[in-house]
């Protein structure tokens, strides 16, 4: 099966300056995904010009299908000449990776990517060439399920110069540390999270220069399929579940008349779980073969709360009901299908019923779009 | 052995069906049933617009709400057990 990339990024920027010098910019493509990271001479506005322009005409150009040695020769004739330092400078990192697991690094004065498989670094021989007068590191390699590379500017090496250690905590210190990380099975945001929280401490909360770090984790992609509402047709009752249980991956069930088709369809019984772990919701229930069953709006409508306040899957560790588990797991699956039933209960369409039951649909698309903003796959089929 | 189904799906949920279980669930320990009644959820009754739905046995009572519980427990739990203490369930 394909590879996942899970992508998350930070950015520090000089004590004082309200631009990053550092760019970066990342591009899928057909066959993968493209990252770029740049350092542009200098700080602030300037710098932030000169690296922007890098990371878009690599990428772009990369896209394109260009060589390498196009890129460096156009970001020569391109790059505005500094005139304080009569130079055309900016640094970049051009990471190329296919989802059958070959990778192309290109580097040019950054520091070296940290490359890693679970809780180790790979040792990634670089072969320099020179383009057009610039030195560049090339390597090819491999990854596979488990293995994370590390993007970073300087300014991320250089953290606590002059302050905790004389030079900074380096090279060899910062790639210890992200192996720590490595080793856990957390996603690329709260890696970069731990990573930012760590360099923001050194500079004791005023960077000493722009810093920036791009994680990689790769994986094999987790996929979802959530059943949610049944279909308008009852003949299609057995096909929607059909779906459901033959799909790979997790299988969620959202509804109480649609837990209760599934049951039929399949000849089981479902059980509900008496406590309320949260009193504004209805408590889930458990089907075999179903991971998550539970009750429908009410739990969609806490669930889209939780996803616009930009819960991480971290802080919904151990929270038992419905909304958070469903949210932690739509958070963590890479590509999600949803069938989504149109069929109308007539009971929620009473005006004895609150109204907040009569929108399930309008929360499913927000949810919908949510999870597209955090750049998962998502495909939606109606019933 | 009786069986009480309390639905607790959106519909009963919102008028107050986790009032309702956690009421029968007093009153089963206050009573020192656990090993006599057996208290479940369920999804939907298909009486969305009824709720809450209750179920004692196979017999369904709708629109019920807490406070109702303790007459509905007495009435129909108590008698179907056949415990003398029919009368005292509230």
């Amino acid at each position: 099966m394909d590879l996942h990339f899970d992508i998350a990024q930070m950015q520090l920027s000089k004590h004082g300056e309200e631009l990053c010098g550092d760019s970066v910019r990342r591009v899928d493509t057909p066959y993968g995904v493209i990252v770029a990271v740049s350092d542009g001479l200098g700080s602030g506005v300037k710098a932030n010009i000169l690296s922007s322009l890098t990371v878009t005409l690599a990428t772009r150009m990369l896209e394109k299908g260009a060589r390498l040695d196009d890129v460096v020769e156009a970001l020569g004739e391109t790059l505005p000449v500094c005139r304080v330092r009569k130079l055309a400078y900016s640094t970049f990192s051009l990471l190329l990776l296919s989802r059958e697991g070959r990778a192309y690094l290109a580097e040019y004065d950054n520091p070296p990517a940290f490359v890693g498989r679970g809780g180790r670094l790979v040792d990634v021989p670089r072969h320099g060439r020179e383009i057009h007068g610039r030195v560049v590191q090339e390597a090819v390699f491999e990854v596979t399920d488990g293995s994370w590379i590390v993007l970073v500017s300087d300014g991320v090496l250089h953290a606590g110069i002059g302050g905790l250690w004389n030079l900074g905590w380096g090279w060899e210190r910062v790639g210890a540390y992200l192996s720590k990380l490595g080793a856990t099975d957390i996603d690329a945001a709260d890696f970069v999270r731990e990573l930012e929280h760590l360099v923001q401490r050194l500079y004791a909360g005023r960077p000493g220069d722009d810093a920036t770090a791009v994680v990689v984790r790769v994986r094999r992609p987790r996929l979802l399929t959530a059943l949610i509402g049944p279909p308008r047709s009852r003949s299609d009752d057995a096909e929607v579940t059909r779906q459901l249980m033959a799909s790979p991956g997790w299988k969620v069930v959202c509804g109480g008349t649609t837990g209760n088709m599934v049951a039929r369809v399949l000849g089981k019984e479902i059980e509900v779980e008496l406590d309320f772990p949260d009193e504004r919701i209805p408590p889930t229930g458990r089907l075999e073969g179903v991971d998550l069953l539970t009750e429908g709006t009410l739990t969609l409508h806490r669930c889209l709360e939780l996803l616009r306040a930009g819960v991480r899957p971290r802080q919904l560790e151990g929270r038992r009901d419905g909304a958070s588990r469903l949210a932690s797991m739509l958070l963590r699956a890479d590509r999600l299908d949803f069938i989504i039933g149109r069929a109308i209960n007539p009971a929620h369409q009473s005006p004895d019923v609150p109204p907040d039951l009569a929108i399930k649909h309008k929360v499913v698309e927000d949810i919908v779009a949510e999870l597209e903003a955090r750049g998962k796959k998502v495909s939606v089929k109606y019933y | 052995m009786v069986t009480i189904t309390v639905c607790i799906g959106s519909s009963c949920f919102k008028r107050g069906a986790d009032d309702v279980v956690s009421e029968f669930q007093r009153l089963i320990t206050e009573n020192g049933l656990e090993n006599k009644v057996v208290l479940k959820g369920s999804f939907c009754m298909d009486r969305c617009t009824e709720g809450t739905t209750v179920k004692v046995g196979d017999t369904v009572f709708v629109g019920v709400v807490a406070r109702d519980v303790p007459r509905l427990f007495r009435d129909e739990v108590l008698t179907r057990l056949q415990l003398p203490g029919a009368g005292r369930g509230g």
